[in-house]
Formats: structure tokens, sequence, C-alpha cells
């Protein structure tokens, strides 16, 4: 339930600094879709978890739904979260490094050029999203179990 | 005496900052805009996802030598600090891409590029200068603490 309120509260101080913010110019939803992106998170984010156990996934499963798990439990599916994100980032790196390279072979056409920076811009604005509202929540859960059961 | 040596580095810091913006000629008022602080607070809110506002309070209270140290293990207070100071970090992050996102439109017109840029990296140095001037001290401050007991 705080988990939901936090994500609520802080979406809303979001759209308050979106309509509050001078010159802070939104486009439409699509703008920020980019297919080969989306396909690069879904394969790479399911490949970076080939390091996965079996027993990962039932925590993560039971982490979700907001069951009591144990230390030892919590800390193996930290590791493996904190090594399947690196994998990701690391891949997201190196696809901007080649999507930058790609585009600046040729910087004669700025609106081009202009678009397919900005295309270059939606991968690690994705991660960053992902990081932010999905990661960095279950690795923070996941080190609170371990304090508590460390003082237990 | 903590909370006097806290109130002099928070003075000394105004000061230090305030003073090389001025001398540089640089618009204090610009760089340290109001409404880009909103999109750092956004991203700090994520801490209460996994802690309490209590938790936060001792954390804090901890660290500036305001509370005593039992009630919380130092540890967990010196992670809760770093972990406001990334969620401030990547909430600046996430919204400076956006908003370069939107600056390269204006590839063709080098002004308005230029001003876009600089209004995109406004949540970046709230955030920076939170965790450098805030959550960095407090966290040594902690780990001072740990290394005590």
């Amino acid at each position: 339930m705080r988990t939901l309120i936090a994500y609520f509260v802080s979406s809303v101080i979001l759209l308050i600094g979106i309509s509050n913010a001078p010159y802070l110019e939104l486009y439409p939803f699509h703008y920020y879709t980019d297919q080969a992106t989306l396909a690069f998170f879904i394969f790479g984010g399911l490949g970076s978890c080939f390091l996965w156990r079996g027993q990962d996934v039932k925590s993560l499963i039971q982490l979700v739904m907001g069951r009591r798990l144990p230390n030892e439990a919590a800390q193996a599916l930290l590791i493996s979260i904190e090594k399947s994100w690196k994998i990701l980032a690391y891949g997201c790196f190196l696809l901007g490094i080649i999507g930058l390279v790609s585009v600046l072979y040729d910087v004669s056409d700025t609106a081009r050029l202009g678009g397919s920076l900005a295309l270059s811009i939606l991968c690690p604005l994705y991660l960053l999203v992902l990081r932010w509202w999905v990661v960095s929540p279950i690795m923070q859960k996941l080190k609170k179990v371990q304090w508590i059961e460390g003082n237990a | 005496m903590k909370w006097i040596k806290t109130l002099f580095y928070v003075f000394f810091i105004f000061a230090g900052v305030s003073l090389t913006t001025l001398m540089n000629g640089m618009p204090v008022d610009t760089i340290f805009e109001p409404t880009a602080l909103i999109f750092v607070c956004a991203g700090w809110t994520f801490i209460f996802a996994n802690y309490s506002l209590s938790e936060v309070i001792l954390a804090f209270g901890q660290a500036g030598g305001l509370t005593q140290s039992h009630l919380q293990p130092a540890a967990m207070s010196q992670h809760i600090i770093a972990t406001i100071g990334n969620y401030g970090l990547l909430a600046a992050g996430t919204i400076h891409l956006v908003m370069i996102f939107s600056a390269l439109a204006n590839l063709d017109d080098p002004k308005a590029l230029g001003v876009a840029f600089a209004v995109s990296l406004r949540p970046l140095v709230w955030a920076i200068a939170a965790k450098v001037f805030i959550g960095i001290p407090l966290q040594s401050n902690l780990r001072r603490t740990q290394g005590e007991i």
C-alpha cells in the first residue's frame, strides 16, 4: 500500500513539475516510443536474466505479492538483479554508441540528424525510467529485508 | 555540538556557491530555478515506497547528531540518505533526457537550442547539489558514527 501511495504522490509531483516548468515542451506519447529500442529492452531484459535461478523468480513473485522473504532468498535475488542490471545497462550503452556512430556519419541534414539523435536518447531514457520506477524500489525492498532480518 | 558544525558547514557551502556564481556573473536565480526542484522532489518521494517517514527523519536526525544513534542502525540511516540522493539523480536525469529530446527539435535554431539545453540541466544542478553538499557529508558523518560504535 505504501509503495502504491509513493508511486501516486511521485506521479502527482511530476505532473505539477511538468505543468509548471517553463520551456518544457512535451510531445504526444507516440513520439517517445521507438519499436527498435523497445524490442532491445524486452529481449535484452529477458536475456540479461539468464543467470537467474528458479528460486529467484519465485522470490521476486513473492516480493511483488507483498509476502515476507527469508534473508538468504532476498540476498540471492539482490545479487541476481544487480548482475542483470549491469548487463542491460552496458548493453544499452553499447547500443547508444552504435546509434550515435551511425547518426553522426551524415550531419548535413539537420532535420534528420535531430530526429535520429532524439531516437538515440530514448535508450538511456528508458533505462533511467526502468531504474527509477522498477529496479531501484525492488532493490531497496530487498535491502530492507536484509536490515530487518539482520537485526532480528 | 554536531549541529553547530552542521550549521557552519551549511553556511560555508551557501557562501561558497553564492560567491562563485556571483563573481563569475552567473545568474543564480536562473541556475537554481525552483520549478526544476519539483522534478527532483518527485524522485525523492520514492524513498517512502520502502521506508516510513519516521525512519527517514531518524536517519537525518542521526546524521545531524540530533537523535540518539541506537534507535536505528547507522548503516541503515546511511543507506536511506544515499538512496534519497540516488533517486533525486535518477529523476533529474530522466527529466534532463526528456528535455533534451524536445530540445533537438530546434536543431536549426542555435539560440533556441542553447536555451533548451541550459534549461534541461537545471534539475541535474539541484540533484547533484543536494547529493554532493547534503547527502555525502551526512553519509560520511554516519560512517564515522558507525566507526566509533
